[in-house]
């Protein structure tokens, strides 16, 4: 469904990035290349997931490399997720690695 | 199996396709909508996006079936393929070979089990069940 095509939102000042729609498998290496330059961000990282509709464990993949390319420099933070997509970053075990997990009402 | 109604029977996607995990999605959704509430229904089409996926990146198969049943208060989800399980350790500390679909995937589900296709006997079936809580 076109509605829930994933889609990259960088921001201006490549610090973090807007997420929409679903991550999966069949979109990673696209979710992948429209990410990296976040990759090199100097400190923190801010996504904005409050867009995202479905996340599966190659969503959880892409998140955990871009924690380890960032973690000498900052934290990499995952806000506005719905109830569904934060359970799944909990069973993940993503608040284990230091990644920060902020529901819809701190974002 | 006794008494099993069928939710949906089988739909049958060709592997190469871009958008097999979103269709297999909807359809798993739509199935089990009438026997589930959420977030059952969200845990069980994540757990069969694992296994699609799983099937997608290792099987090597043309195609992958997918088939929806009902038992009163539970939806059993198979998905099954032509190839062969080809099962790795996890690197350690490694990337896409941690098996991190596979532990979503157990821990979304109330069961699961996988025939696992070998050389000899190709085709791997994985079995999921979730059920109203």
């Amino acid at each position: 469904m076109a509605d829930d095509a994933f889609q990259v939102e960088l921001s201006d000042d490549l610090d973090g990035a807007r997420l929409t729609g679903e991550l999966d498998l069949l979109v990673y290496e696209k979710a992948d290349v429209a990410l990296s330059p976040l990759f090199d961000a100097p400190g923190d990282v801010i996504l904005d997931v409050s867009g995202l509709t479905f996340v599966d464990s190659s969503g959880i993949r892409l998140f955990v490399r871009l924690e380890r390319a960032i973690r000498d420099r900052g934290v990499l933070h995952l806000r506005g997720a719905s109830p569904h997509i934060e359970r799944v970053f909990q069973v993940a075990g993503l608040p284990d690695l230091g990644i920060v997990i902020a529901d819809g009402h701190d974002g | 199996m006794a008494e099993a109604a069928t939710a949906g029977g089988t739909q049958t996607y060709p592997a190469e396709s871009d958008s097999l995990l979103a269709d297999v999605r909807r359809y798993v959704a739509a199935a089990a909508e009438p026997y589930l509430e959420e977030p059952s229904i969200h845990d069980l089409v994540l757990a069969v996006t694992e296994a699609c996926a799983n099937a997608i990146r290792h099987s090597g198969s043309d195609e992958i079936r997918v088939t929806v049943t009902a038992h009163e208060r539970c939806v059993e989800i198979t998905v099954e393929d032509d190839g062969v399980y080809r099962m790795s350790l996890p690197v350690v500390d490694g990337d896409a070979g941690s098996h991190r679909g596979l532990y979503l995937m157990a821990a979304m589900v109330d069961d699961f089990s996988v025939r696992r296709g070998t050389a000899a006997r190709t085709g791997t079936t994985v079995r999921l069940l979730k059920c109203a809580s």
